[in-house]
């Protein structure tokens, strides 16, 4: 998961769930995207 | 005992022997007192004009005067004693008109032929006097009768309207107390109803409240992260508390909402915006219709009239039809479970409120079932829902009505006056 090829997609139907676990895994280094699951 | 018969023994000494003896005594003492009278009258006239017919017109009213105040007794005693007085005064007439008319004056009742008829009229005219002047007597005591007794009888009447005056206003204030207690228990009943809905959506509230709490720990540990880099990222530290704040405000929002719902108390009128008062209700219930594979279609008109309402009582209305829709979806299987909300405005004073679904209808086509007391069609159903939406609609003013929709489904239609305060 530390590679530079690494990438943690979040899905969720909730806008703020998703915007804070993103924020949570930016704040570790992790590359992150987010998708709506509505 | 009525009032007339109290009335009419106020009299009773009028029934006294005495009294009625000495009554008698009076009203026939009346006759030859003022004829007598009359007679003394005329005399004295006739001593001003000797050789003219006695002025015998004062005995009329001595007629008169004696039937109306003795009555048809001494009336009639006065007409005689009339006559003769006038008998008496026609013959000292001829006495002293008539030089060759040679009467004994010690006795005058020798009547001159010429005086015949003025006497025969003067019979006739004091028994017509007489019999006019009882006439209008028994006539004026009639009057006086019956306006005693209708005196006594609009007595009698106004108390009993009086008495029936009470009996109405204490009835009115029982029926009012009554009113007050069946609002107390409908409210509790209704408020209820609320408890046993959230008790229902618990999952979905809980699922609510959860989200933003996920979120605040998250963006809290995000920020402490930021904040162990070196040189720590403020920015993100900043964003990231300030996003925590948002999502904690949120489920405070949450459960202020549901406090609300749960609140006892008397209904507070208030305007209610219903376009803005369906998301807020739409947010307890979106997971629950998520779960159950329910879509759901806002369509909600632009620049609605707020209506004057009770905003939690809205509440309960809007989410007893959204649960009782999602409940008639629940058997669907061959088709899109949906449900769409729709407001309008009817006119100037109105405001429609559209509940449809696709479930499964009406199992029964009497749509006036559907809002009675304990009548469902759902196995668990306690026939509470609908009912309490009726009685909360009827309570602000408006209508609520079911109709089927084609080729599947209900349609729930709440019709409800706009706000006197716009």
């Amino acid at each position: 998961m530390n590679g530079p090829e690494s990438i943690v997609f979040i899905i969720d139907d909730d806008a703020q769930v998703r915007s804070s676990l993103t924020n949570l895994c930016r704040s570790v280094e992790l590359n992150v995207q987010s998708f709506s699951s509505t | 005992m009525s009032l007339l018969q109290m009335s009419k023994r106020s009299f009773f000494w009028r029934e006294i022997p005495l009294f009625r003896v000495l009554g008698l005594i009076f009203r026939y003492s009346l006759p030859f007192v003022l004829v007598a009278a009359a007679s003394v009258a005329t005399y004295l006239l006739s001593l001003l004009s000797p050789y003219d017919r006695p002025t015998l017109f004062i005995f009329f009213v001595t007629i008169v005067a004696v039937a109306w105040y003795a009555g048809a007794g001494p009336g009639w005693l006065s007409v005689v004693l009339s006559i003769a007085a006038a008998n008496y005064f026609l013959s000292l007439s001829d006495l002293t008109s008539d030089p060759d008319f040679t009467v004994d004056p010690n006795f005058t009742l020798a009547l001159g032929v010429r005086h015949i008829p003025w006497l025969i009229a003067f019979v006739v005219c004091a028994a017509a006097t007489n019999a006019v002047s009882l006439k209008r007597r028994r006539m004026e005591a009639m009057l006086v009768q019956a306006r005693d007794e209708l005196e006594v009888r609009v007595r009698e009447r106004t108390l009993d309207l009086q008495q029936a005056n009470e009996r109405l206003t204490e009835e009115t204030t029982e029926r009012i107390r009554a009113e007050a207690a069946l609002r107390d228990a409908q409210n509790e009943l209704a408020r209820a109803a609320r408890i046993m809905t959230v008790g229902e959506l618990t999952a979905s509230i809980a699922h609510e409240v959860n989200q933003p709490l996920a979120a605040v720990v998250a963006n809290s540990e995000a920020a402490l992260n930021w904040l162990k880099r070196s040189p720590p990222a403020l920015a993100e530290v900043k964003d990231s508390i300030n996003a925590a704040v948002t999502a904690g405000e949120r489920a405070a929002a949450v459960i202020t909402r549901i406090r609300r719902l749960m609140t006892r108390g008397a209904p507070q009128p208030t305007n209610v915006d219903m376009n803005k008062l369906i998301p807020n209700v739409m947010t307890l219930v979106q997971t629950s219709l998520a779960t159950r594979n329910i879509a759901v279609t806002l369509d909600l008109q632009p620049q609605l009239p707020s209506m004057h309402g009770d905003r939690i009582q809205m509440q309960q209305l809007i989410l007893n039809l959204i649960n009782n829709a999602a409940d008639a979806m629940s058997d669907v299987a061959d088709r899109k479970r949906e449900l769409i909300i729709r407001t309008a405005r009817k006119g100037e004073d109105r405001i429609i409120v559209t509940i449809e679904d696709t479930g499964r209808g009406f199992a029964d086509p009497d749509t006036a079932k559907l809002f009675q007391a304990f009548y469902s069609t759902k196995p668990d159903g306690m026939g509470m829902g609908l009912a309490i939406c009726r009685t909360i609609v009827e309570a602000h003013g408006g209508s609520i009505q079911a109709t089927p929709k084609s080729p599947h489904g209900v349609v729930f239609q709440l019709e409800l006056p706009v706000g006197a305060e716009q």
